[in-house]
């Protein structure tokens, strides 16, 4: 019998769970790991920050659906990985420390056969004074729980519009290294359009603030798209959304602080600004979570384990070199530590070996640069291939694993939503082939530019409403799941 | 049609852009019920070549 633990239970961890259990007999244990007793739809966050959705319609209870699938779920944070077994026991563990009520606290020593990292990010909002909901000045999109409260905010905000005052309203990322860019974007244009449903965008000015070195950079460096004969790129796509909107960029941005109602910025250029404002919705950056690793004498081993910025390495190449030697080879393959072949690192909780982006600094050694995303269709796809190739090691003996998902190998669809609504809501609908860019393969653009495209229309905003369907239908293992790819 | 955005008073706003704006005809095909219909099939066939040429890999 083998004990397959995957500790976290989001877009990665939970299709792992999913695919794993499908695939290894009855005689196979399969244990989740999740300090959150729900699921929740991540993508369809920013309609529910915009009131548009409610917390039930993104998230749904995951213990029944494991009882259902015979998965052991455990709502508890993993702490501590044992990757040799402790002085008692050679297995390889993980401390877990239970967050479920009645249990908090609690500390169990989970053996494991393989295990697979899949914990996510840590929302950092520590890393800018005053960034973030608890605590802090600004409000974020990033679980169901804070939609709740940028909704809250962003109704008193409309109220004080249709009382004929002024508002400022400041959406965009709260820190030079931040990711998911796309998310603020679809964030920004969703409040922009529920100013005009409510008639009041004449008194409101919305001003996106990003590291984003261009508009419809999205940290994956930009995209090229040939479209009438031209080729043109997400840059000039963008710009002419923000133009047709009438909403301001701020660029190159390194949060440094945010007062209540003032952020506080500056840029590439050394410059420093500021922003007096009504409502800000600032993502956070992420970073591993707060995990620690131990060899078998207790030797704390976590550096050799995890990069400086808390994600589980893998198989990339991690050696430091200048963007223009970047190349494609260096993304990993399949997601298996080096130094443990039963240990993978999934989702976010990879460590990526570079930006996709360039990176750039100021003068003074500020990092404003988008880290990669890897979020959505990309982490589905690892936690489907490394499911795969557990189940192989585990039924055929396999000695190495025999499934790969490199992101320079990978295409991603995106739908960033510019407003929701059946009949006049707009989203612009991306796809990108492959997510890492590889010149050498694609020539200057970096990825095919027949399976680059983007548009814009209500039909994606439909596409999006029909993936949060069929994506909830898919994590909640309905008849048929397996077959809805990720 | 919008004007350019005005002269900045951030520093580093997006102070000009000469990015294209749709015109109206541009916007009415985007709420367009029988051409997005059309276009709904179109993204999907792109979604799922994406889908099939990862999955080649």
């Amino acid at each position: 019998m083998a004990r397959v633990v995957i500790l976290g239970a989001g877009i990665s961890g939970h299709t792992a769970a999913l695919h794993v259990r499908r695939q290894l007999g009855k005689q196979h244990e399969v244990v989740v790991v999740s300090p959150n007793a729900d699921w929740n739809w991540i993508p369809s966050n920013i309609w529910v920050g915009v009131g548009r959705m409610t917390t039930k319609q993104v998230t749904f209870p995951l213990a029944p659906i494991y009882r259902r699938q015979k998965i052991d779920f455990r709502q508890a944070k993993a702490v501590a990985l044992w990757p040799e077994g402790d002085a008692q026991n050679p297995q390889g563990a993980v401390d877990i420390e239970y967050t479920l009520p009645g249990r908090t606290g609690e500390h169990e020593l989970l053996r494991y056969d393989y295990l697979i990292n899949a914990t996510g990010p840590k929302l950092n909002f520590a890393a800018t004074p005053g960034l973030g909901p608890d605590g802090g000045n600004s409000v974020s999109v990033c679980t169901a729980a804070h939609a709740v409260e940028a909704a809250d905010r962003l109704e008193h905000v409309m109220q004080k519009l249709e009382q004929g005052q002024r508002q400022t309203l400041v959406i965009g990322v709260g820190h030079g290294t931040c990711t998911c860019e796309g998310a603020a974007f679809e964030y920004a244009f969703n409040v922009e359009h529920q100013l005009r449903t409510r008639g009041v965008r004449d008194r409101a000015e919305v001003i996106y603030l990003t590291n984003e070195y261009e508009l419809g950079d999205f940290g994956v460096g930009g995209m090229t798209f040939a479209q009438g004969g031209f080729l043109t790129s997400s840059q000039l796509w963008t710009e002419s959304l923000f133009r047709e909107r009438e909403v301001k960029a701020i660029l190159r941005a390194h949060v440094q602080r945010v007062e209540p109602g003032k952020v506080f910025y500056e840029t590439l250029d050394g410059a420093e600004g500021s922003l007096d404002f009504d409502f800000a919705m600032l993502l956070p950056p992420f970073r591993g979570q707060d995990l620690q690793a131990f060899d078998r004498a207790g030797q704390d081993i976590s550096s050799a384990l995890f990069a400086p910025n808390g994600f589980l390495k893998v198989d990339a190449d991690y050696s430091a070199k200048p963007f223009e030697q970047w190349q494609a080879s260096d993304w990993p393959r399949t997601y298996a530590s080096p130094n443990y072949p039963n240990l993978f690192g999934i989702g976010i909780a990879f460590a990526p070996p570079h930006p996709i982006s360039r990176p750039r600094k100021t003068a003074d050694g500020t990092v404003i640069s988008p880290a990669p995303p890897r979020t959505g269709m990309p982490s589905g796809i690892m936690g489907r291939q490394v499911a795969a190739s557990i189940a192989d090691m585990i039924n055929k003996g396999a000695p190495a694993p025999t499934h790969t998902a490199s992101m320079a190998e990978m295409g991603a669809g995106c739908i960033a939503s510019a407003g929701a609504g059946l009949r006049r809501g707009t989203a612009a609908s991306m796809t990108m082939y492959p997510v890492v860019p590889d010149p050498d393969k694609y020539g200057p653009a970096g990825r095919s530019l027949t399976a680059t495209t983007g548009e814009l229309g209500l039909a994606g905003h439909w596409m999006k409403h029909l993936l949060h369907h069929m994506f909830i239908y898919k994590a909640k293992a309905r008849p048929g799941w397996a077959f809805i790819p990720e | 049609m919008p004007e350019s955005p005005p002269a900045a008073p951030y520093p580093g706003q997006l102070v000009h852009t000469e990015a294209p704006v749709p015109t109206r005809r541009t916007i009415r095909r985007r709420t367009s019920l029988p051409l997005q219909a059309y276009r709904f099939g179109a993204i999907s066939w792109k979604m799922l070549q994406t889908i099939r040429r990862t999955h080649q890999h």
